[in-house]
């Protein structure tokens, strides 16, 4: 569209301009182009503004394919995903607790490990175990697939066998560890 | 293919650093290496140019190994774009910019080559793995062994630097800029920063003046 003159000052457009980059373009704008031929005055962004900026509205306008509803259901991705579900969700409580503790003494809230014991100790038993799965499951299951994520990290079990067969390893294993915390 | 487009002749007189590499790229058989020039207005845009230009080429045989390379490097191959771009040979005698800069306009802003460092490549990479590791002993001892200072210090500050480096990979792939925006970006970033150093205060806190985190686990569990 623009003539390899008349575009010599977009030469830097695709980059990420430094000061002294723009300075130059400021330069080169005065030198490079011959006697004779308009120079541009447009400057970068008022050109961005012009033909790209548009672009990315409609982007956000226009819906998304669908992906993880029409994905087959598979042992990888499902597994995969649980992973990092269950690792934010282990992360999200452990940070409410340690940001909760170093906050609460600004807050005046009373929160440390006599206060978490005495609430904990009023719950009923069934109530307890019930919650102690909950909080166990996510953290084991975490831990057993992290373990399968280091054995991947050093090429064993890169096959779809060994993918399966450790991944029905890590789903026994997390379940059965998961129980037996929860019975403690 | 690319168009090669003429560049005023003034160009060539500016920078001798990267005018002998070009020459020097010009006269090998490279196939792949993509040259064009910038004008420069002083020594320090002299030593940026010659890191662009840098980035810039890329010869027959480095094209696949250096794109290769970067990969295993970086990691996440989205926060690269691929230089390789072939050109005609013919071409080769004039320096000039291509038509894919002309059009550079129209890219999207979010576009953006960056020079890969392995800091945030295969370093980050080793780093936590070396991490994840040592967290299966350390949960180890302190499941048997109870609760021991030092343990408690080391989980105090693996779990939550464990945490915020999956933290930071869930906000690189669902709340990147292209999503919220670049200063939304930053600010969800540098607010991550903030919790996890309030999270390593707070168990370093706990260690010291409570009763250390094995032993917090042990007692409300049983309680």
């Amino acid at each position: 569209m623009f003539a390899p003159r008349i575009a010599a000052p977009l030469r830097n457009v695709g980059h990420v301009q430094t000061l002294a980059m723009a300075k130059t373009t400021f330069a080169k704008t005065r030198v490079m182009a011959p006697v004779g031929i308009r120079i541009l005055s447009t400057s970068q962004s008022s050109q961005n503004e012009i033909t790209v900026a548009p672009l990315i509205q409609q982007r956000k306008n226009r819906p998304l394919s669908p992906h993880l509803t029409i994905y087959q259901p598979q042992l990888t991705w499902y597994m995969s995903m649980f992973h990092r579900v269950t690792g934010g969700a282990v992360a999200v409580g452990f940070y409410a607790g340690a940001v909760g503790y170093a906050v609460a003494p600004m807050v005046g809230m009373g929160f440390d490990a006599a206060a978490i014991t005495s609430v904990i100790a009023t719950v009923p038993v069934g109530a307890k175990i019930a919650a102690k799965f909950i909080i166990a499951y996510p953290f084991t299951y975490h831990c057993l697939n992290g373990i399968r994520h280091l054995a991947w990290d050093t090429t064993r079990f890169m096959t779809i066998k060994g993918v399966y067969q450790t991944g029905y390893a890590v789903l026994g294993l997390s379940t059965v560890s998961a129980v037996a915390l929860a019975l403690i | 293919m690319a168009l090669r487009l003429a560049a005023s002749p003034l160009a060539l007189s500016r920078s001798t650093p990267s005018l002998r590499l070009a020459a020097a790229m010009r006269s090998s058989s490279a196939l792949n290496a993509r040259v064009y020039f910038h004008a420069t207005a002083g020594p320090v845009a002299d030593s940026q140019q010659e890191d662009h230009v840098r980035m810039a080429y890329s010869r027959k045989g480095a094209a696949d190994q250096g794109f290769r390379s970067s990969i295993a490097k970086n990691g996440r191959v989205g926060s690269i774009r691929a230089q390789n771009t072939h050109l005609s040979r013919s071409t080769a005698s004039t320096a000039g910019q291509t038509s894919d800069e002309v059009t550079a306009a129209y890219k999207a802003v979010a576009y953006k080559t960056i020079t890969p460092n392995q800091v945030h490549g295969s370093y980050h990479w080793d780093f936590e793995r070396l991490l994840t590791v040592s967290m299966i002993p350390l949960f180890a001892a302190s499941a048997i062994h109870g609760a021991h200072p030092i343990t408690d210090g080391l989980l105090g500050v693996v779990v939550p630097i464990h945490c915020h480096m999956g933290f930071d990979a869930m906000v690189t792939d669902y709340l990147h800029p292209g999503n919220v925006g670049k200063w939304g970006n930053k600010a969800i970033v540098w607010t991550l920063r903030g919790v996890t150093v309030l999270a390593l205060v707070g168990c370093y806190q706990f260690n010291t003046s409570d009763i250390g985190l094995t032993e917090l686990v042990k007692r409300s569990w049983t309680a």
